[in-house]
């Protein structure tokens, strides 16, 4: 996906634009499947990625008469779908804080004293469970980083951050994960969103 | 190498990100410390769990909806929608060069079958040429502004759309140059003077869509560039 855009992405934007509606059908199959799983993570709920996989889409299709092929097409859609979700969570870290400006949020995942250590069985599950739980920004990098697998200076162009920025943010919520899934956990094992 | 020389290189060395002797240091240390080494094994797990995560799959409603939305909206080529919106502008400036020319041919024989000149800048309607002078004045400073943005902006459109522009440009511009040789001849054509304001107004409008194209351009580019920051959590 890293690098400029294949001649197939090329050809596949041309028909795009041309109005061709199987051509666009064709870029949503070999996209919208990881869009959506980065989506599902960053926001923490599927409902709020269907929607925003669906704006996503809907945008790219507006705009994909200004794709010049300087990235892959698929690092093109990734752009679109991290910058929609950011504007979601911005939003929505604006609506809970008026909602709740007169409580005290406290972290629900405190490490217990002395670190604690990873269960030894950790399910899927449970890790999924776990990431939704973590706070927005360092979700977000683990999620491009840890699961999608992106470098930190990629991370870095895509969200306009520095790689020590980006590698602190990782390790934050590898330590929280840590925390979550030790089995040793301090407060509301529900967490906070 | 200390825990607390240890601690900061962890992640790198969790994901393989650490210069070869700095590893091997760091895994000297982590076989005599039983403290370090059961983190840099819990986040290693942590990494490889994530990493084997599986994809959802987006249920089918939301392609669906998409490519519902996407028919009665299909995907506009800039050059497309360009050449929507000035085929009759250029039909009409097409028609100004055709009418101004007729009328500038049509001037030339009157005089040249009653013999009577027909004095340059003689306007036989008294107050035409005040009457033409506000509108023309108008688009005419519109366009002296406007003409260096759209210049400037020239390189942010696609090849295929900046050519198209300029060819635009080009039959306006002489249904403007054709309208106002028309009018230093006939100083009183009516047909004339309606030419030249309207190829002077589809300039203008040229001049105009132009911009937003380079302003959509770019900002299409923006999208791309991500626009968006991570909250940095303390």
């Amino acid at each position: 996906m890293r690098g400029a855009a294949s001649g197939a992405d090329l050809e596949l934007a041309r028909r795009c634009r041309q109005g061709d509606a199987a051509a666009f059908e064709e870029v949503y199959r070999a996209h919208a499947g990881r869009l959506y799983s980065l989506l599902v993570r960053m926001a923490g709920s599927a409902g709020e990625a269907e929607d925003l996989l669906r704006d996503v889409f809907l945008t790219a299709h507006r705009k994909l008469g200004s794709f010049r092929g300087e990235s892959a097409l698929g690092t093109w859609l990734y752009r679109l779908a991290v910058n929609h979700c950011l504007d979601f969570l911005r939003g929505r870290r604006a609506r809970m804080a008026r909602a709740t400006a007169s409580l005290d949020e406290e972290d629900a995942a405190e490490p217990a004293a002395p670190a604690p250590r990873l269960a030894e069985a950790i399910s899927r599950i449970d890790l999924e469970r776990a990431i939704a739980q973590l706070p927005d920004g360092c979700r977000t990098v683990f999620v491009l980083h840890d699961v999608e697998g992106f470098e930190h200076h990629e991370i870095g162009d895509l969200l306009g951050i520095s790689e020590g920025t980006s590698k602190s943010q990782v390790h934050k919520a590898r330590m929280k994960l840590r925390a979550m899934l030790s089995g040793a956990v301090v407060g509301n094992p529900a967490g906070r969103r | 190498m200390t825990c607390d020389a240890c601690a900061p290189l962890i992640d790198d060395f969790v994901d393989d990100a650490l210069p070869g002797d700095v590893s091997a240091e760091v895994r000297v240390h982590l076989a005599a410390c039983a403290g370090c080494r059961t983190l840099a094994a819990d986040l290693g797990a942590i990494r490889s769990l994530a990493a084997a995560l599986p994809p959802f799959v987006p249920p089918d409603h939301v392609w669906q909806t998409i490519a519902r939305q996407t028919r009665s909206a299909p995907a506009r080529h800039p050059l497309a929608a360009l050449l929507t919106v000035w085929r009759p502008a250029l039909a009409g400036a097409m028609s100004v060069v055709l009418v101004t020319g007729l009328a500038w041919l049509g001037g030339r024989l009157t005089a040249v079958t009653t013999g009577v000149p027909i004095p340059a800048g003689h306007a036989a309607t008294p107050g035409a040429a005040s009457v033409l002078h506000t509108p023309e004045a108008t688009y005419s400073q519109a366009i002296a502004s406007l003409e260096p943005l759209a210049a400037a902006r020239r390189s942010v459109l696609e090849p295929g759309v900046a050519e198209a522009i300029a060819s635009g440009m080009t039959i306006v511009d002489t249904a403007i140059d054709q309208s106002r040789a028309a009018l230093r001849t006939v100083p009183d054509s009516e047909a004339a003077r309606d030419s030249l304001l309207q190829a002077l107004r589809t300039k203008v409008t040229l001049l105009q869509d132009a911009l937003a194209l380079a302003a959509g351009s770019a900002s299409g580019d923006r999208e791309g560039a991500v626009t968006g920051q991570a909250e940095t959590t303390p």
